[in-house]
């Protein structure tokens, strides 16, 4: 019976949840082409399903389309559909919440972060509503081994003020980190609302104080006298395994408050004083006597229909994502004060924020109202003027990943190796273990660690793989960062400017041969094919159209190699015309 | 419009009403480049530039006397005791961070290291304040670690160039044999996009003309160690500081406002003097060489060399032969423009725990290298988001070392 109601309901979901896509997304063109009829301007022409193609498997899998791809096209709301049910969905998704959560393999000292990763990627496979993943992230639990998305909170560990700071930034864009050590100068934040605020996570420990200590000194002991002599081998090795296994978690103390610094200079509080919970905009929600629930009470706060400003945060973030410019200048701080900044269509927004409390924060089906809009499928605006999605150039990783398509074809084809339950399975119960046995587990440990990119496909001294696959502090990072990928240091600060050392790589790096070589998938299909053809294909797989009368007579004489070194440095390689 | 108008005018409109703008109030500068050597790990001062008499503290290490009366540095820097005479040793130098990250972002950036920003590099500071208009990068990082602030919240632009390996130079800058007719092809492809004079297109049309034309300039040739001969290269010593240090003298011949050498391997926890013994002699080849090969081609005067560290190490010897982390106490050197030579600033106590005499932190030192290349320290400016900075947060200009 319950299998049947469930059936019910996914058949209505879908059923009236398609439905409304196209009213939602015609409404949008409808708001947008009345505030251009006031400019007196028309709405943008639209693009051919050449341009569109390009577009969307960039925008949607993070990527361009193959030769192959992009000769099966039916249609562009079944496009629409495919791409976002593919796997290249949740890796390119994946880039956008990494930037806006700083996720990074070393979340922070001694904090091992991959088990996280695949949480949010599981996240967005799984199609998790944003409300309940910023809910699961907030109120999270335990080991990272056992419970990856603590990561949340590990990735600021022994840095709560920031965290909270990061915390009203990515979910409500608004900036307050000013106030964490001042009264905000032009905002109406105070010191004390700061500590306010913050006050929710004051019960938040992020370290293992007591727990196994007996077990630990009885394993460290065992340890020193494992080494002889002058060496700390085992015991290195056991100190080591202790602080990525155990030694971080996340749990709420009850008796752990948030105090004023001791310097506190205002009249609303005494240097050292402890602070309670409360929130200072919105609705009124003020500390009570189980302090471990506090998180709860603030993730429900945050999350609320009524919350003013979190439904137009993300709501402007995938905007942005979608057509290359924010609604509201400043991805980080669209508030003054208790009110959102003016955007460039009030209007606009305010229906946005209807649509994506309707479909309940379903990110992919929003993504998807979107990109069915004409507005999205229409011709670029080079003077960001509203006037269509910005003509763009590729962020970093979306240059990456089309890179790995040309080389590889597939780009999903090859994952990495994934052991969530080994993981757990080495750091169990330290009761159970001598320091013989943690030596062993030690060395597993690292094993699992070096396991990860098994397997992977090569470009030149680069992995030819997802950058989304890709940790920090890795040549192909370093590729990512050089081209603008955020540092994920900051929220959301890639960039996608231009500078010298690009253009270098991309004129002289062996990679425009390996690219033009026929070890490449696009130049392999290519003189695979007789020479007219070739020129095609692979004008096709680089620029996702065929070349014109004139470019054939231009390249007629030139050889393959060549083109592909000319068509890598193109501008419209790297623009999202 | 000029490509660097352009970006600015690009950084302006994208950063709205707190417009980062460039060239700002100048006061008469004493230099025109610095070199600034930053050694990871955290030097010890005992062992280097403060040494001390007292057993327990001194270890392997004995004094040496220099070239200036009354001062006395470590033994294994014997060819920096004979240059003294054009050195500032500040022992008075003290921190509060005593983790490498936090301790090397400060000294960067003159700022504690927090989640909500990241603030630029003194390079990318100087970059930025004194905009001088040139295609050439006017920051160069050598040997440069990954966790470097960089530009911050300046623009990206405003980012070090990074020169991997000095013995390498510049990566990328062999072009095929065929690049005039491949660029031929290119233009043609691009002609029509070129032809809607759209802004983004232009702006990489730029940056294509300037890397053509720099891969066409004699500038490139700065970056190249093989023009060097082998004599001069290996009075610097074939070490990574050496050559990097010998990178950044011709980069200074190329007139490049402000070079940064990196360099790892001073976090001596274990064995502490057997590894000082390279390590010093490294130091003591390259900025023994670097100071006397730019006071002979009369470039000492208008270049400012600054030598820090993460912190000082711990006057007790561990159990491994070590010293550990020390911030409360260490050495520091100032060299060069506006600066005296053969002096010590600042004393720390007999055994090098704490500072005696007045102390000194990373951001004085960085506000004394503003104020030389005549950058207004008081200044302040906004940062995308609207808060205030200055290039050397309170930093306060060592007027005690100025001539």
């Amino acid at each position: 019976m319950k299998k049947l109601f469930t059936g019910l309901v996914l058949f209505f979901i879908t059923t009236f949840g398609a439905l409304g896509t196209e009213n939602y997304s015609n409404k949008i063109d409808v708001i947008i082409a009345n505030q251009l009829k006031r400019q007196r301007q028309e709405m943008p022409k639209p693009i051919s399903d050449e341009k569109f193609i390009r577009r969307a498997y960039i925008d949607i899998v993070g990527r361009i389309p193959t030769y192959d791809e992009g000769q099966s096209f039916t249609s562009r709301k079944e496009l629409i559909d495919k791409l976002l049910d593919s796997s290249g969905y949740t890796e390119n998704m994946f880039n956008f919440w990494a930037d806006l959560l700083r996720i990074k393999k070393r979340l922070s000292n001694n904090v091992n972060g991959v088990n996280y990763i695949f949480w949010i990627k599981d996240q967005i496979s799984d199609n998790v509503s944003y409300d309940v993943m910023v809910k699961r992230l907030l109120t999270a639990k335990g080991r990272i081994w056992e419970n990856p998305e603590v990561g949340y909170f590990l990735r600021d560990e022994g840095m709560l003020l920031d965290n909270v700071s990061n915390t009203f930034q990515a979910f409500a864009g608004m900036d307050i980190s000013c106030a964490q050590c001042h009264d905000h100068p032009f905002d109406d934040w105070s010191q004390f609302d700061y500590y306010n605020l913050t006050a929710f996570f004051g019960p938040l420990d992020t370290r293992n104080r007591k727990g196994d200590n007996g077990e630990l000194k009885r394993i460290r002991e065992e340890a020193t006298a494992m080494d002889k002599g002058d060496s700390r081998g085992t015991i290195n090795k056991v100190n080591q395994f202790i602080r990525y296994g155990y030694q971080y978690g996340v749990n709420d103390n009850q008796k752990k408050t948030l105090k004023l610094p001791h310097d506190y200079q205002y009249r609303d509080g005494e240097p050292n004083e402890t602070v309670k919970a409360r929130t200072v905009f919105g609705k009124h929600i003020r500390e009570h006597r189980d302090r471990t629930k506090l998180r709860e009470d603030f993730a429900n706060w945050l999350t609320a229909d009524e919350h003013p400003f979190f439904a137009a945060n993300i709501v402007n973030r995938l905007w942005n994502r979608a057509f290359g410019f924010p609604l509201i200048d400043g991805l980080n701080t669209i508030t003054q004060g208790e009110k959102l900044v003016k955007s460039k269509n009030d209007e606009l927004l305010r229906y946005l924020i209807t649509v994506i409390k309707k479909v309940n924060y379903d990110t992919k089906n929003f993504n998807r109202i979107l990109l069915n809009t004409r507005f999205y499928q229409s011709e670029a605006d080079a003077e960001g003027k509203f006037r269509g999605p910005a003509l763009r150039r590729m962020t970093a990783p979306q240059f990456w990943d089309s890179l790995v398509t040309l080389h590889v074809g597939d780009p999903d084809g090859w994952q990495p190796k994934r052991y969530d339950e080994e993981y757990l399975k080495v750091f169990s119960d330290l009761a159970e273990m001598d320091a013989a046995t943690v030596v062993k587990k030690h060395n597993e440990y690292n094993s699992l660690n070096r396991k990860y990119y098994d397997g992977a496909p090569k470009l030149d001294s680069l992995l030819a793989i997802r950058s989304s696959h890709v940790f920090e502090n890795s040549k192909n990072a370093n590729f990512l960062i050089e081209f603008g990928r955020s540092d994920r240091e900051l929220i959301q600060n890639g960039d996608t400017d231009g500078n010298i050392t690009q253009i270098l790589v991309l004129m002289n790096s062996p990679l425009a041969s390996t690219l033009g070589s026929k070890i490449s998938f696009a130049m392999k299909k290519a003189q695979s094919a007789p020479k007219e053809k070739s020129l095609e294909i692979l004008f096709y797989s680089f620029l996702g159209r065929m070349p014109t009368a004139g470019e054939k007579k231009a390249l007629a004489g030139a050889l393959l190699y060549d083109i592909v070194w000319v068509l890598l440095n193109s501008h419209e390689m790297k623009l999202i015309t | 419009m000029n490509r660097r108008l352009f970006i600015n005018s690009l950084a302006t409109s994208a950063f709205g009403l707190t417009a980062l703008k460039g060239a700002s109030k100048q006061t008469n500068p004493k230099v025109k480049n610095v070199i600034y050597i930053y050694l990871d790990g955290g030097m010890s001062h005992i062992d280097s530039f403060d040494p001390k008499d007292d057993d327990e503290v001194k270890g392997q290490t004995s004094k040496i006397a220099t070239n200036v009366d009354g001062i006395q540095i470590g033994h294994r820097l014997p060819k920096l005791a004979k240059t003294m005479d054009k050195i500032c040793v500040i022992r008075g130098m003290s921190s509060k961070t005593g983790a490498h990250g936090p301790a090397q972002y400060l000294n960067r950036t003159s700022y504690r290291q927090i989640g909500t920003i990241v603030h630029p590099s003194l390079g990318s500071w100087a970059a930025h304040l004194k905009d001088r208009e040139r295609e050439m990068p006017d920051y160069v990082l050598i040997s440069g670690s990954s966790a470097h602030p960089k530009s911050g919240f300046l623009p990206r632009i405003k980012s070090p160039l990074p020169i991997v390996d000095p013995n390498a130079g510049l990566k990328n800058v062999r072009t095929d044999r065929h690049l005039q007719e491949r660029l031929t092809l290119l233009n043609s492809l691009n002609a029509n996009i070129v032809s809607k004079k759209y802004p983004i297109v232009k702006e990489y049309s730029d940056f294509y003309d300037d890397t053509i034309k720099f891969l066409k300039s004699k500038d490139l040739d700065l970056f190249d160690l093989s023009r060097e001969s082998q004599k001069k290269r290996d009075t610097y010593g074939k070490t990574r500081l050496g050559q990097g240090c010998l990178l950044a003298k011709r980069l200074i011949k190329g007139d490049i406002q402000f070079i940064e050498i990196n360099n790892g391997g001073w976090d001596t926890h274990v064995d502490n003097f057997t590894k000082l013994d390279d390590k010093l002699k490294e130091l003591d080849d390259a900025l023994s060489a670097l100071v006397t090969d730019l006071e002979a081609d009369g470039l000492l005067d208008s270049t400012l060399i600054t030598l820090t560290t993460d912190f000082g190490r711990t006057p007790r010897i561990n159990v491994n032969s070590g010293r550990d982390h020390h911030p409360q106490c260490y050495s520091s050197l100032m060299i060069g423009g506006g600066i005296k030579g053969g002096m010590v600033l600042g004393e720390s106590d007999k055994k090098a725990i704490k500072v005696t005499s007045k102390s000194y932190d990373a951001a004085d030192l960085n506000c004394t290298a503003a104020h030389l290349l005549g950058i207004d320290v008081e200044e302040e400016h906004f940062s995308p988001n609207g808060r205030p900075f200055t290039v050397a947060q309170k930093g306060q200009i060592i007027k005690e070392i100025l001539n």
